[in-house]
């Protein structure tokens, strides 16, 4: 596999997006790259269409749950 | 007695739900579907899953063709869903000394959008893995931890 093979440390990114306001997120996938959200939307393969087009990097795609959502 | 060769500890993702905290085991790993690009994701590991199970557009990310028939029906709590498996690499623990990487079958949706987080079922990684989880210790102490079986 190919991929995050540095220290880019992928537990620092997603503590960085949790300290994150993502109310304007909620129920949309965000794409984190380096601490910086590149990308976001409904649906995974779309955001992932949009971030191809910024970077070759690999994104990092974390759901951002809505208020109501418990998982069953 | 239980050897481990090795420990990957994780906070518990916080979020409020109507008013009351939740405690998630939520993981980052990275998927790979064949020779693709890898995309990291973060996943819900499911005790109560047998299998992994993604929706229908992360697998599309992957560059998994999702026009496939569906070949199994899973039944969960929320009703039956159709879908069908692909194997995809993961790697769990990523910037740690000890990575885990396996290729792991997936139960894919035909469904964009559901399930809403992507879920890290038992089979295999509790076949791998004594999964604690520390839910009733204090908030410094409180983790979920994954112990690799020798």
């Amino acid at each position: 596999m190919s991929g995050r093979n540095t220290m880019r440390n992928i537990n620092d990114e997603y503590e960085w997006v949790h300290n994150q306001n993502l109310k304007k997120f909620k129920g949309k996938w965000i794409a984190v790259i380096n601490k910086k959200i590149v990308g976001s939307g409904l649906y995974a393969d779309d955001v992932v269409k949009e971030v191809k087009k910024k970077t070759k990097e690999t994104p990092f795609l974390i759901k951002v749950p809505t208020e109501d959502y418990l998982s069953l | 007695m239980v050897k481990y060769q090795y420990h990957l500890s994780y906070d518990f993702t916080v979020f409020i739900v109507k008013k009351t905290q939740v405690l998630r085991p939520i993981i980052p790993v990275e998927l790979q579907f064949k020779e693709n690009d890898p995309i990291e994701f973060t996943m819900l590991i499911d005790s109560g899953a047998d299998f992994s199970l993604i929706s229908q557009d992360v697998a599309a990310s992957l560059g998994i063709n999702t026009k496939r028939d569906p070949d199994d029906t899973i039944q969960g709590v929320t009703g039956d869903t159709s879908t069908f498996t692909e194997k995809v690499n993961i790697r769990i623990g990523m910037g740690h000394k000890n990575e885990y990487r396996k290729e792991i079958p997936i139960q894919i949706t035909k469904i964009r959008g559901y399930p809403f987080i992507p879920a890290l079922g038992r089979d295999p990684l509790f076949r791998e893995f004594d999964i604690h989880f520390r839910m009733g210790l204090p908030t410094k102490e409180r983790k979920f931890v994954l112990s690799k079986l020798e």
